[in-house]
C-alpha cells in the first residue's frame, strides 16, 4: 500500500505502510463532518489487516471534539475488529493529550500509550 | 414483533420498505409497553430475537454515553486551556498598552498610528543603535518669528505656536511624513524613515507644498483670535543620514543625524515666506512632476561646492494628486519720489555691520522692495533695513535679486514692526501706478 495522505490548512493525516504510523500533524479544527475523510482514512488502514500499528500524535498540537469523537470511534471499531494492537505515542508537553488520549483506553483497553 | 423478525431474515428487501418496517415495532413499543410485552409473552421466540436486540442496543448505548462523556471531558479540557490564554492575552493586551506608552514617548508625540504599528511589529523597533539610510528631510520654518515673539505676550505666542504646528503635523501626517522635532517655531519632519518608502522625495515635496497650502487657514484663523499672521518658509533635501534611536536606555529618541541635516536648514535659510526651496538631489529624483518658478545655485557655509536649488511651485501626480502654490499677482506701488534707507548686510563676505545708504524705489503687497545702492549686496543675503529718520525700527528682508551694473537691487521684507509699517504706507506713493 502506498503512503495515504489528507492535506489542509495548519494539519496533516498521514499513513506510512512501511512503520504502520499513522501521522498526525498540526492543529485539527475541522467539523463534524469535515472528519469523514481522515475516518475513511482510518478505516481504510484496518482493511490492510496491519498486525499492529501506531498513532503517532506528538506533533498534533490542538484537535477539537469532533476530532477526538473520530479518534474514540476509531478505537471501538478497532476492538470490534480484534487481533490488532494499536500503540500511541503522545507528547507530555501538549496539556490536553495527557488528559484525553489515555481515555482511549475505555474504548480499546489493549491499547499501549507513551507520553514522550 | 413478527414483523421485526422478517426485517432481519429479509436482507434484500429494497431500503424504504426497512425502514417502515423496522419503525413500526419500536413505535408500538414507545406507544403501549404494556400491549408489546404481552404479545411478546405469547410468542416465546420472539421474546428471545427481543432479549438479544436488547442487548445489543444498550451495550451500544453504553457505549454511546462513555464516548459522550469522553468527548465532552475532551471539550472541557480545552475550553480551560483557553480561559487560560484568554488570561494570558489580556494579561498581554496591558503589557502591550505599556510597551506602546512607552514608544509613542520615545518616538514623539505626532508619530503616525501607522508608524507606531510598523515599527511594533518589528521586534528590532525598540533596540537603540542605528543605520546609514536615504531619506527625505523637511525643515520649515516662520518668517521673523523670534521678532514677532519680543512684541507678544508669551500666551499669544503659545496660541500661535498651537493653531500653527498643530496644522503643520496634520499635513506632515497626511503625507505620511514623521515629525522627528519641534524646535520653537521650526519643524524638523522626515519621509522615509522610521519606515521606508521609496517616494519619500515626492512626498516631502508634495506636503511642503501642502503646508504653505493650509497657511491660508492657519492665518484666517489666527486673525479671527486678534493674532498677526504667520509667513513660513520650507527647504526640502534627500540625502543620506544616520537613523536610530538616539541616547540613552532611559532616554532615546528616534532621531536623524548627518551633514544632510545641516544641509537642509541651510537651504530652508534661503526662502522667503511661502516659498519651497528643494535641493538638487530631491529634484533629480522627482523628475519632470516637479514644477519650478527658477533655480540659483548657493554655496552654504561649510558646503565645498556650490549647491544648485529649485524654487518649486508645484508637483504632479503624487499619489494621485496635483499640488500648486497660488500664482499671486502681487500689486506694485512705486513712490512718488525715492526714499533714503540704510540697509546693513547681515552676513557673508561684506557682513561689515556697516549701515550703507539705499533709496527705496518701489513696494508691492508681498513685501518686495527695490532699492538703488551704490552697493549690491549677494544674491539671498540677509539685510536689516531701515527708514532714514526712524533708525530703531528695522525690517529683515532677503535679497532676491540684484544688478550691480544698474546699482539696483530687490529684497523680500519679512518682520515689519507696525511702527515701520505705518511709516511705510505713509510715504507718497504714486498714485494709479
Amino acid at each position: 500500500m502506498s503512503d495515504t495522505e489528507i492535506k489542509g490548512p495548519g494539519y496533516r493525516v498521514l499513513y506510512d505502510a512501511n512503520s504502520a504510523t499513522v501521522h498526525f500533524e498540526g492543529s485539527l479544527r475541522l467539523g463534524t463532518a469535515e472528519y469523514e475523510p481522515i475516518a475513511a482514512l482510518l478505516n481504510s488502514v484496518l482493511e490492510q489487516r496491519p498486525q499492529a500499528i501506531t498513532l503517532r500524535m506528538t506533533d498534533l498540537v490542538f484537535l477539537n471534539s469532533s476530532g477526538i469523537n473520530t479518534l474514540y470511534k476509531f478505537a471501538i471499531a478497532i476492538r470490534k475488529l480484534g487481533g490488532l494492537a494499536v500503540h500511541v505515542q503522545a507528547s507530555s508537553t501538549i496539556s490536553w493529550q495527557s488528559k484525553s488520549l489515555p481515555n482511549l483506553r475505555k474504548f480499546l483497553p489493549t491499547i499501549t500509550l507513551t507520553m514522550n | 414483533m413478527a414483523e421485526a423478525d422478517d426485517e432481519h431474515e429479509d436482507a434484500g428487501a429494497p431500503e424504504a420498505q426497512v425502514t417502515q418496517v423496522a419503525e413500526d415495532p419500536w413505535q408500538r413499543l414507545w406507544d403501549d409497553p404494556d400491549a408489546a410485552a404481552a404479545e411478546l409473552q405469547a410468542d416465546p421466540q420472539a421474546l428471545a430475537t427481543f432479549v438479544r436486540a436488547m442487548a445489543e442496543l444498550s451495550r451500544e448505548h453504553a457505549e454511546l454515553t462513555m464516548l459522550h462523556e469522553a468527548t465532552l471531558e475532551h471539550a472541557n479540557e480545552i475550553e480551560d486551556l483557553l480561559a487560560v490564554k484568554i488570561d494570558e492575552v489580556e494579561a498581554l493586551v496591558v503589557n502591550l498598552e505599556l510597551r506602546n506608552g512607552f514608544i509613542r514617548e520615545v518616538f514623539g508625540r505626532y508619530i503616525t498610528d501607522d508608524v507606531v504599528n510598523t515599527l511594533l511589529a518589528s521586534p528590532a523597533g525598540l533596540q537603540l543603535g542605528g543605520e546609514k539610510r536615504k531619506i527625505t528631510i523637511l525643515i520649515s520654518d516662520v518668517r521673523g518669528f523670534s521678532s514677532l515673539c519680543e512684541r507678544l505676550s508669551p500666551e499669544q505666542v503659545v496660541t500661535i505656536l498651537n493653531i500653527y504646528l498643530g496644522a503643520m503635523a496634520e499635513v506632515i501626517e497626511r503625507y505620511r511624513g514623521s515629525i522627528n522635532e519641534f524646535i520653537g517655531d521650526a519643524i524638523l519632519a522626515v519621509f522615509g524613515a522610521p519606515i521606508a518608502g521609496e517616494d519619500h522625495p515626492e512626498r516631502a515635496v508634495a506636503c511642503a507644498l501642502a503646508m504653505q497650502l493650509a497657511m491660508g487657514a492657519v492665518n484666517d484663523t489666527l486673525r479671527e483670535q486678534g493674532l498677526p499672521g504667520l509667513e513660513m518658509g520650507i527647504g526640502v533635501h534627500t540625502g543620506e543620514v544616520v537613523v536610530g534611536n538616539i541616547g540613552s536606555q532611559k532616554r532615546a529618541k528616534y532621531g536623524v543625524v548627518g551633514s544632510h541635516v545641516n544641509l537642509t536648514s541651510r537651504i530652508e535659510s534661503y526662502t522667503v515666506g511661502g516659498q519651497v526651496l528643494i535641493s538638487q538631489s530631491s529634484a533629480s529624483e522627482i523628475g519632470d512632476r516637479l514644477r519650478t518658478r527658477r533655480s540659483f545655485q548657493v554655496l552654504p557655509k561649510g558646503a565645498r561646492e556650490a549647491l544648485t536649488i529649485y524654487d518649486v511651485v508645484g508637483i504632479c501626480n503624487v499619489g494621485g494628486e496635483d499640488l500648486a502654490l497660488p500664482d499671486r499677482a502681487a500689486s506694485k506701488r512705486t513712490l512718488a519720489a525715492g526714499v533714503p534707507v540704510r540697509f546693513t548686510v547681515l552676513e557673508g563676505k561684506d557682513a561689515s555691520g556697516e549701515p550703507l545708504p539705499g533709496t527705496l524705489l518701489s513696494l508691492d503687497d508681498r513685501g518686495d522692495a527695490e532699492i538703488a545702492a551704490a552697493y549690491v549686496p549677494d544674491l539671498l543675503a540677509n539685510v536689516k533695513l531701515s527708514l532714514d529718520g526712524l533708525d530703531e525700527e528695522h525690517a529683515y528682508a532677503k535679497v532676491q535679486s540684484g544688478s550691480p551694473d544698474h546699482g539696483i537691487f530687490s529684497v523680500r521684507l519679512a518682520a515689519v514692526p507696525p511702527a515701520l509699517a505705518a511709516a511705510l504706507s505713509a510715504l507718497p506713493w504714486r498714485t494709479g501706478a
